[in-house]
This record gives structure tokens, sequence and C-alpha cells, in this order.
């Protein structure tokens, strides 16, 4: 969308180019490029297997990836390449800074079962990245308002729904103050009945001009929030581009069928 | 029997079991340290140090407790460490109780989903401070009930300490059954002791469990 009105000069703040990434013998990406602006958000759809979810995780170095590189601001993620041509692996230091900037929300939430609500978003700002108490609980406290659940700040996980858990861990990435939110499969895990708090939230995000990567199934969420939706089969970007694009006029064939598909199964 | 007899053997077996006590805190601090040591050598540690601390495992595991403090007690004075015997009995004890105690400590950090160790990154956080801030509070909740097994079965393993001869609850309880020749009554006092102690052990146990309890 920005193509038009900014010159080459505004550099993405996510660039993935060429990205590989063997399990074993099995090529799990292969030569992957996308690119993502600030302020954007792009879907990540496709069958399962594609290697959505795996790509994600290669943007904050959860997994490791073996050719092509990622970078975020400038910075490469995880991976230092040498004059020579090798790569080095980062310091656990430089991976682990470069990670509090990346948030990420999990398909199972993974929020701290030991931690009550409010301490699950302050324990790594406090206690990791040595911010003082005072600010932080107060974002974070605006933060459970913002997804509506400043009155369980008290609670601890187990003690609260599917749809409750996923946007506490929303503002859990969020308290981080993070340039870049990663959301794996977001509501899949998910009763369909609190499906939609969460995504509301998500669209609420994407207003505020929060840059977002995101792995989902729900196709009309994707193609209401998203800047760009990129289509994954058999670890290959098959094509991007603008909603419109991708789910009404698909040029690949493998798009057009997995779209037919969704599409009978989703008039069942 | 007179009441100042049943008096004075009462208070004979009390100090007994304030041995008996004294060994098994010694006992169970040293297992509870050399049990975190090797688990996590064996989870966390460079891959031949970690086999190292699973084949001490193995050793310490198929021997007998009795055998290691028979063992140890009498070979040690020949290496030139002529250690007091409770010492010995605390130090042996302690590490053979340790394979154990890493056995459960090993057990409760692997039952800690990956899924956290990806949040913790996620977040940031580096080994140890994941380790300690999400992993090792869920993993000593855990590791709770299994270990205060252990501990009860160092304490009544204690006992063993009477067969190289050393005084404690049931040296002293022998002595006062051939005393007074009242065998049965002195060990059922005798049993009444252990009891107590490791019905203790379990409350305390029972209450630390609730209060870690987070729902």
């Amino acid at each position: 969308m920005s193509d038009l009105t900014s010159p080459a000069t505004s550099e993405p703040l996510v660039v993935i180019d060429r990205v590989g990434k063997s399990f074993g013998a099995v090529d799990v990406l292969k030569e992957v490029s996308l690119t993502v602006a600030a302020g954007d958000v792009l879907s990540l759809i496709g069958p399962s297997g594609s290697g959505k979810t795996t790509l994600l995780r290669c943007v904050n170095y959860l997994e490791t990836y073996e050719r092509g590189l990622i970078t975020i601001a400038g910075e490469t993620v995880g991976i230092e390449p040498l004059p020579d041509g090798r790569r080095r692996r980062k310091s656990d230091r430089q991976i682990a800074a470069l990670r509090a900037q990346v948030g990420m929300v999990f398909q199972h939430y993974n929020l701290f079962p030991h931690l009550d609500v409010l301490e699950n978003l302050t324990v790594a700002p406090c206690r990791v990245h040595g911010e003082a108490p005072g600010p932080v609980r107060e974002r974070a406290l605006a933060l459970l308002e913002q997804v509506g659940l400043a009155d369980k700040r008290h609670r601890y996980p187990s003690e609260l729904s599917g749809g409750q858990q996923q946007r506490v861990a929303i503002a859990r990435a969020l308290t981080m103050q993070p340039r870049l939110l990663l959301l794996d499969e977001v509501t899949s895990a998910l009763d369909p009945e609190l499906v939609g708090e969460v995504l509301d939230v998500i669209t609420s995000l994407a207003a505020d001009g929060i840059t977002m990567m995101i792995v989902t199934h729900e196709m009309a969420f994707a193609r209401e929030v998203s800047t760009s939706v990129a289509f994954m089969a058999d670890g290959r970007l098959i094509e991007s581009g603008a909603p419109e694009a991708i789910f009404e006029a698909p040029d690949h064939e493998r798009l057009r069928s997995f779209m037919q598909r969704y599409r009978a199964g989703n008039q069942l | 029997m007179t009441t100042a007899m049943l008096m004075s053997s009462g208070m004979y077996l009390a100090q007994g079991a304030l041995v008996t006590i004294g060994l098994s805190l010694g006992i169970i601090a040293v297992a509870t340290v050399a049990g975190m040591l090797l688990a996590l050598l064996r989870l966390y540690s460079w891959k031949p140090l970690g086999l190292l601390a699973a084949a001490y495992g193995l050793v310490a595991r198929g021997v007998p407790l009795l055998v290691l403090l028979i063992g140890s007690y009498f070979s040690l004075p020949y290496l030139g460490l002529d250690l007091p015997l409770w010492l010995v009995v605390v130090l042996v004890g302690g590490l053979y109780f340790g394979a154990y105690v890493a056995e459960v400590f090993r057990a409760a950090l692997a039952a800690v989903p990956r899924t956290q160790w990806d949040a913790g990154r996620a977040l940031g956080m580096r080994r140890v401070q994941l380790f300690t801030i999400v992993i090792l509070p869920q993993a000593r909740r855990l590791s709770l009930p299994p270990y205060l097994n252990v501990a009860l079965v160092a304490v009544k393993n204690t006992s063993l300490v009477s067969a190289i001869g050393g005084w404690e609850l049931v040296a002293a309880g022998r002595e006062i059954g051939e005393r007074t020749m009242e065998i049965l009554p002195a060990y059922l006092a005798v049993a009444a002791f252990y009891f107590v102690i490791c019905f203790s052990i379990s409350q305390i146990g029972r209450h630390v469990e609730k209060k870690m309890r987070y729902v």
C-alpha cells in the first residue's frame, strides 16, 4: 500500500530473503522471500505443514534456518554472515535482545501458570530487562484494560477461559513494547464461541498501527485485517499480494484450489 | 516398671530421636544439593558429564545403603580420612539419596512443557533467567510429593547406623529393651517415635504443597 507513496528509501521493517530450512532430509522452507513494512499486517495462509509456523518461528529465532537471511530493522536475526560466506550463530545475549523487540503469541497461549495475570505481563520487563516496576505496571494495567481483562489481574491463568488466556498472552507480548508482533494460529485452540473476542483484539491492534505477522486459518479475518497476504504450500511462498488479489483473483492453481476447498468447507 | 523408669526410658529414646532427626536433616540437605546438581548435569550440561551423572545414579541406586555405609566407614581410615561416624553417615547417606532426589528433580524439570521455554525465550529471557523465573518454580511444585517420599525413606534408613555401631533411635530402643527386658514395648516405642517424625514431615509437606498451589 505504501509502495506508491514512499520511495525505495524506506527500508521495510522485516526482510526475509531466500530463507531455507531443513529438518534432516526434508526441506521445510525453500527460498522464501517476503518483506513487511512498519505498520503492515501480513497474514500467512496455506495448508497444514506448509511451513507457515516454522517461518514465523524463524523470525524471532525460536527456530534456526540454514539458508538465506532474515533482518529486522536492518539487524540480522540469530545469524551473523561472515565475509568468507560462512554463518555464525549470534551470542545468546544478542539473540535475547532481538527477541525482546519481537512479541510472540502462541496457539496454546503458553502463559506462566505459577504467576498471576499481572505478573505474567510484568515479569519479563521487570525481572529480565531491568525496567522500573512502576511504569511497567501502569503499562500492563492499561493493556489489560485494552483487552478487557483489568478485573482479572490477580487471577491465575488456569482460572481463565481460553479466550481470556489468549488475550492475556497478547497483552503480555505488548507489555514488552515490541516493534513487531508474531501471532501463531492464536485462535486454533479456542472454542468457536471464544474466537471472536480474540480476533476483535487483534483487529484493534491493527487499527493502532502495530506491525504484525499472522499465521491463521481464519480466512475472513485474514482478508479483513491484513494489508497483505502470503500463501505458502510445501515450504514455498506461492503467491503474495493485497488481500483482494489473493482472495478474489489468485494467479496460481495451488492457491485457487486451496480457496475453493476453503469456500466449500465454509458453505457446509 | 515404675513411673520413674518409664520417664527416664522415654527421655533416653527422645535423645535417640534427636540424633535420628539430626542425621536425617544432614542427609536430606546433602541429598538435595547433590540431587539438584546431578539433575542439572543430566538435563542441561555437556553430554559426557550428563552420562557420568547418569552412571553415578545407576551405581548409587544399585547398591544397598548398608553396604555403602559399612564399606566407607571401615575403609576411609585406610585412605587417611578419619571422619567421625556421623559425618560419614551424612555424606554417604546424602550422596546415596542424592541419586534418588536427582531422579525426582529430573522428572519434574522435564515435566514442565517445552512451550514454557518458548514463551520465556520469546520474551527475551536467557537460559539462566528462564530457568530460575519460569521453569524452577513449576518444577519445584511438581517435585514436592516424590521429594518428600525420598525424605521419609531417608529418615527411616538412618536406623542402619545402629548396625555399624552408631547410636541413634533404634540403638537407644535396643538398650532399653535389654535393660528392662521389655523388648516388644521398647520397639513399639521406637516405632512410635519414627512415626511421629515421619508424620510431621508429611504434614509440613502438605502445608507447603497447599501454599505452592496456583489453582
